[in-house]
């Protein structure tokens, strides 16, 4: 019975230390000062090559 | 132009689009091996037939002040109606007295713009060089019955503002004067050339955003106004901002409106380091209390060293119904209660 008591109490820790941990890592909004992508968020690549490639 | 395609092949990446047209440089281009971006950036830097290859950053609107209050436009004339300091504002009364404007072309690389918005109808620019509505690139410059402006994030000529943003920073710079409705803008009859590039949601890239800047230089813009930040420091923004500038083109760039001094966090495009790139950055915050988050003040900065000092500078305010607004020059003096 108190091993049971045990596991639950330390399940509802663990649970509240990853909501926290979810929280704290969760990724910035915009830096514009709206909720917009997070920053730093990309659409593929740019790529600018030599002249020599032309 | 092959070689080109193999580089992008060796990195497991596909072309999507080429800016500056098919003889351009640039590649915009989309992983397709699975590989990170980091990954694949790291190939590409390693590859000597490439100048640079970095990521097509998603940029995005700078927020609107949505406060009612500022439908009353204390920027402009301030006499206490808000709660603030009487004649602190631009003096736009006073300048008025002088000059009321000009026909200058101030592109709005934005979300677009209502051109149909009684207070800017008359204030939008038109490319005269093209036949509304024929199918025929007229002038020949790429773009098709581009009367209005273009819209690079569907790519047609209807630069229709569908976010508010870019009808808002119309509204401030030129919503037409002495005409009975709505509000003024500081210059009355300067003409706004809609760019659209960043969609409803008012987020773009860094390679609509290159197209947007390319287009208002190439046909006639002399301001371009850039009130959108978001990513890093991107080499081929770098490179369309100094070809604007060497085409005389004046950037301005809003330094966001969070309140963060952009020396310690920077913002991009407004910490590109251009000759002629203004940056506004963020003052106090006055209107905090009232719900907008950060700071509307802004001081000027002229990012040469030699030139660093604050300056009459640009700011902006919004009437959320009407999208009437303002981005005008502040005196650095500029203070509220």
């Amino acid at each position: 019975m108190e091993t049971m008591a045990i596991k639950k109490l330390f399940q509802v820790v663990l649970a509240w230390a990853s909501l926290a941990l979810a929280l704290v890592s969760a990724p910035a909004s915009a830096e514009f000062g709206h909720a917009g992508p997070a920053a730093n968020a990309a659409d593929g690549i740019l790529v600018q090559f030599r002249a020599s490639t032309l | 132009m092959k070689r080109q395609q193999s580089i992008l092949n060796l990195a497991g990446g596909k072309q999507v689009a080429r800016l500056g047209g098919a003889s351009g440089r640039l590649a915009h281009m989309q992983v397709i091996s699975g590989r990170t971006l980091d990954q694949t950036l790291a190939i590409l830097a390693r590859n000597p037939d490439v100048e640079f290859a970095e990521p097509n950053y998603i940029l995005s609107i700078a927020a609107l002040p949505t406060d009612p209050q500022f439908s009353q436009l204390w920027g402009i004339n301030n006499t206490g109606q808000t709660g603030g300091v009487p004649d602190a504002d631009i003096d736009a009364p006073e300048a008025w007295d002088i000059q009321k404007g000009t026909n200058i072309v101030i592109a709005v690389v934005d979300t677009g713009v209502d051109y149909n918005h009684a207070d800017l109808s008359n204030n939008i620019w038109s490319n005269t060089r093209e036949i509304p509505g024929n199918g025929i690139d007229d002038d020949g410059n790429g773009f098709i019955d581009d009367v209005r402006g273009w819209d690079f994030a569907n790519n047609d000529n209807n630069p229709m503002d569908d976010n508010r943003h870019g009808t808002h920073l119309a509204g401030i710079i030129a919503a037409q004067g002495n005409n009975g409705v709505g509000v003024t803008g500081v210059n009355w009859s300067a003409r706004i050339m809609p760019v659209k590039f960043m969609n409803a949601a008012g987020a773009g890239t860094t390679a609509t955003a290159i197209n947007a800047i390319n287009y208002a230089v190439r046909n006639g813009a002399k301001v371009i106004n850039a009130s959108f930040g978001g990513g890093a420091f991107s080499q081929a923004m770098f490179n369309a901002i100094n070809a604007a500038n060497n085409a005389g083109v004046l950037f301005v760039a809003a330094a966001g409106n969070n309140g963060r001094n952009n020396d310690a966090a920077p913002t991009y495009p407004a910490t590109t380091i251009c000759p002629t790139l203004f940056r506004l950055l963020p003052r106090t915050a006055p209107t905090r209390a009232r719900g907008f988050p950060t700071s509307v003040l802004a001081r000027l900065i002229l990012p040469l060293p030699a030139l660093r000092s604050a300056a009459p500078c640009l700011t902006q305010s919004s009437q959320r119904v009407t999208h009437r607004s303002a981005v005008h020059p502040w005196r650095p003096r500029m203070s509220r209660a």
